[in-house]
């Protein structure tokens, strides 16, 4: 009895999906689960990168959606990262690359 | 696609501070071919790169999709040029000035005979098509992303380098201070790459296309 919390705690574990799992789940649970990417930032990437060669799909375009969120480019990950204004990237010293285009450049069919 | 591209993603990832904006949504073209069938395709997706001070001043401008190859080659031809000069107001125009004179002579970028006719063919063409017949010209003439099945596939027809360079030219060596990319923006694309700015999701009934010939237009 004393060890039932430990195995309500191991049990909680097992039965949590990955992140990489949610991308493949319903809608709502695979946009939480490009939130959460998005959120981590660039330390994503790697697991990303990993998903968007996923056997699903599904999986594939979420996990490059989510690559967009942080990249700025649709599912690329080529270490550039795109601002989306030029007030955020002017007056730092370097010149600056301004690409205009139609829709948007981190979504699929930009 | 170009910036995916190593070289131009290791020179910009060096250099320069990469930012995109959107200048209108983009036009996608939806046919119902019934059963439950649809072909989907977006069209006249035209973009423009603008090569800027660390001010936010456009300095050079390239219109226009291009191969990596030549994307690269201007993101280089635009930073030696503001390594050597800092892309003073003066010395863009004197540049673009010497460019010109340059062209000129060369009669590079000049539309050609056959080129006009082609276009005068192909405006005569959107004159007299229903939308989904227009759609579909716009579709095989430019850039196609058609749905086939889960993944994109995207065909990009590059063209008409130098006319867009001499047009840059023509319009940078009259400038008087230089601006800012989203000053530009009509001017590129309305003008330049004489793509309207709007966009959105259309619908067509394959029953109103006229035949085409994807060969001759």
């Amino acid at each position: 009895m004393r060890f039932a919390p430990f195995l309500l705690i191991a049990l909680a574990g097992c039965s949590r999906s990955t992140a990489i799992d949610r991308l493949g789940a319903d809608e709502a649970t695979a946009r939480e689960a490009i939130a959460e990417f998005a959120n981590r930032g660039e330390a994503a990437l790697p697991e990303l990168r990993v998903a968007a060669a996923h056997e699903d799909p599904l999986v594939r375009r979420r996990a490059k959606t989510a690559m967009g969120r942080i990249t700025g480019q649709w599912g690329c990950d080529r270490g550039l990262v795109w601002k989306r204004s030029l007030e955020e990237a002017t007056g730092k010293g370097k010149p600056i690359l301004v690409l205009q285009l139609f829709g948007k450049f981190d979504e699929e069919f930009c | 696609m170009t910036f995916s591209d190593k070289r131009v993603v290791d020179l910009v990832k060096d250099r320069m501070i990469p930012v995109w904006e959107s200048v209108a949504p983009v036009s996608i073209a939806v046919f119902d071919l019934g059963d439950g069938r649809k072909v989907k395709g977006t069209m006249g997706g035209e973009i423009a790169l603008y090569f800027c001070r660390p001010d936010g001043k456009v300095f050079d401008i390239l219109p226009a999709l291009h191969s990596p190859h030549v994307t690269y080659w201007a993101i280089k031809n635009a930073l030696d040029f503001y390594d050597k000069t800092g892309a003073t107001d003066p010395e863009t125009v004197a540049y673009h000035s010497a460019r010109l004179e340059e062209v000129k002579k060369s009669g590079a970028g000049e539309v050609s005979p056959a080129a006009e006719r082609s276009l005068s063919k192909r405006k005569a063409k959107y004159a007299s098509s229903d939308g989904g017949t227009r759609a579909l010209v716009e579709m095989t003439t430019s850039k196609t992303g058609i749905m086939t099945g889960p993944e994109p596939v995207t065909v990009v027809e590059p063209g008409g380098l130098e006319m867009h360079k001499r047009a840059i030219h023509v319009v940078m060596s009259g400038t008087f201070s230089l601006l800012a990319p989203q000053q530009w923006k009509d001017y590129v694309f309305g003008r330049i790459l004489q793509e309207e700015l709007k966009g959105g999701e259309f619908e067509y009934d394959v029953d109103t296309l006229a035949p085409i010939s994807i060969i001759e237009d």
